[in-house]
């Protein structure tokens, strides 16, 4: 049996965000998994994904990437392995300084040695694909929130990730549905896995997107697989 | 404590090949043209007007030693020492440190910084040894400049006054010896200290001070920062 992408083995962590409580859950990803995890509260789903990138010590149990346990990595190990995730970034997570087009290239050219003008020429492929007319070369601000919410999942697939999180809760524009359904089947192509965080059923019972897993952050925290 | 301890976690890096990836090369190369080559124009006009003011001390001394050599000694050797990397140091504060604080201030308070930390990006080393290192070569560049176009000025605004006759090259040799081993040891020494120091109060500020009035409390720090180093440098060397 292959080794599963990401494992969660009797995992509880302590919310830190609001209100006390633990995140508890059991279970692992594989290759070419889609996994939509539905959040009812926010605080949840942000501390899922620390935990999904190594950035929430658990209280109990282990989380393991690639096999690796996050909690045993030295600091830039753990920052090569996060390297191998493409995330789709929320409202707060561009650089002021830097152009879109920067902020979106910035992960890949930091932990890889692929060519520039190659990652350009990706990034501005993946931008038209998620309906911007090419790579914005402006700052983040300066983009409505819809081109911000493209953007983001340009930068999330990006490069060759091994797992794609698709980030907070966020507005995803109905029209960008499509386009992310095709990019998230070329990733389950070459066996990446993605996790994709909604607020909404519409996507989940949206048939272009066809969730392998289905899982439910429940109000007291227990992470439950519905599939 | 904390900005000795930044300024030491700082120079591990950079003395660190795994820390220049292409990323940080970029934000060394970017922060180096706003704290070093934006800066020039300011540090120019500044230079002379202290230019024209060394002639006016000369004069004034002339009159009262007599002894041009002294004279001129006395006020290279207080200009290289400590005015030029005092003045220097204040300018870099205005522009760099200013940008670097605010640019410190903005990732953490707005979120981005632990959104490089979720890319596996680590901040400190993309945000803040660039940063830093390149304030503290700025601050040496730009004290050379500073030296040279005062020392320029004065020559000629003192060959104006005809407060000296002496030509352009015997000038610049006399001055060039008066400055002396130490002076040549002391000016890096001071000059890379206080970009440092500069930096590693900014970060410190960004970081921990979650007061309304960081900004200020920021630039009074590093105000400090600069004149402790000025003055600890010149007392040991």
């Amino acid at each position: 049996m292959p080794e599963p992408l990401l494992a969660f083995e009797h995992v509880q962590i302590p919310i830190t965000n609001g209100l006390p409580g633990t995140l508890t859950l059991d279970g692992s990803i594989a290759t070419s998994d889609l996994a939509m995890i539905e959040v009812q509260e926010e605080r949840h789903g942000a501390c899922l994904a620390a935990a999904i990138f190594g950035r929430a010590r658990p209280a109990a149990g282990r989380v393991l990437f690639l096999g690796r346990d996050w909690a045993d990595l030295p600091p830039n190990y753990a920052d090569a392995l996060r390297g191998r995730i493409g995330w789709a970034p929320g409202e707060d997570g561009w650089l002021p300084h830097l152009s879109m087009a920067e902020n979106i290239c910035l992960p890949l050219l930091h932990h890889t040695r692929n060519a520039p003008d190659a990652v350009l020429e990706q990034a501005t492929a993946l931008a038209i694909r998620f309906g911007l007319p090419g790579l914005p070369v402006g700052p983040a601000s300066e983009m409505d929130e819809r081109d911000r919410a493209r953007a983001a999942f340009v930068r999330a697939f990006l490069g060759s990730p091994s797992l794609i999180v698709l980030g907070r809760p966020r507005l995803v524009p109905p029209e960008l549905i499509a386009p992310i359904a095709n990019a998230i089947g070329d990733a389950r192509e070459r066996d990446a896995a993605v996790l994709w965080f909604v607020t909404t059923r519409e996507p989940l019972n949206n048939g272009s997107i066809p969730a392998s897993r289905r899982l439910n952050i429940r109000a007291d925290g227990i992470v439950e697989d519905v599939s | 404590v904390d900005t000795t301890a930044c300024a030491v976690a700082v120079v591990g890096a950079a003395l660190d090949p795994r820390t220049w990836r292409r990323t940080v090369r970029g934000e060394f190369v970017r922060f180096l043209d706003i704290a070093g080559v934006q800066s020039l124009t300011a540090l120019s006009l500044t230079a002379v007007f202290v230019g024209l003011g060394l002639v006016a001390q000369a004069t004034y001394w002339l009159d009262r030693l007599g002894d041009q050599d002294l004279v001129r000694t006395l006020i290279s050797t207080v200009l290289v020492r400590e005015v030029g990397p005092l003045v220097v140091g204040l300018l870099v504060i205005g522009r760099g440190g200013f940008e670097m604080l605010s640019e410190l201030a903005a990732a953490v308070r707005g979120g981005t910084w632990r959104a490089l930390q979720t890319a596996g990006i680590d901040p400190f080393t993309f945000l803040v040894v660039p940063r830093t290192v390149a304030l503290a070569l700025s601050t040496f560049c730009l004290t050379n400049v500073f030296i040279v176009i005062t020392l320029a000025a004065g020559y000629l605004a003192a060959r104006a006054a005809e407060v000296t006759t002496r030509a352009p090259g015997e000038f610049a040799l006399s001055v060039l010896q008066s400055v002396g081993g130490t002076g040549y040891l002391l000016l890096p020494i001071k000059t890379l200290l206080m970009g440092l120091a500069i930096g590693a109060v900014c970060t410190v500020t960004a970081l921990d001070d979650t007061s309304a009035n960081w900004l200020r409390r920021g630039l009074i720090r590093s105000v400090l920062a600069v004149l402790t180093v000025t003055g600890v440098v010149s007392a040991v060397l």
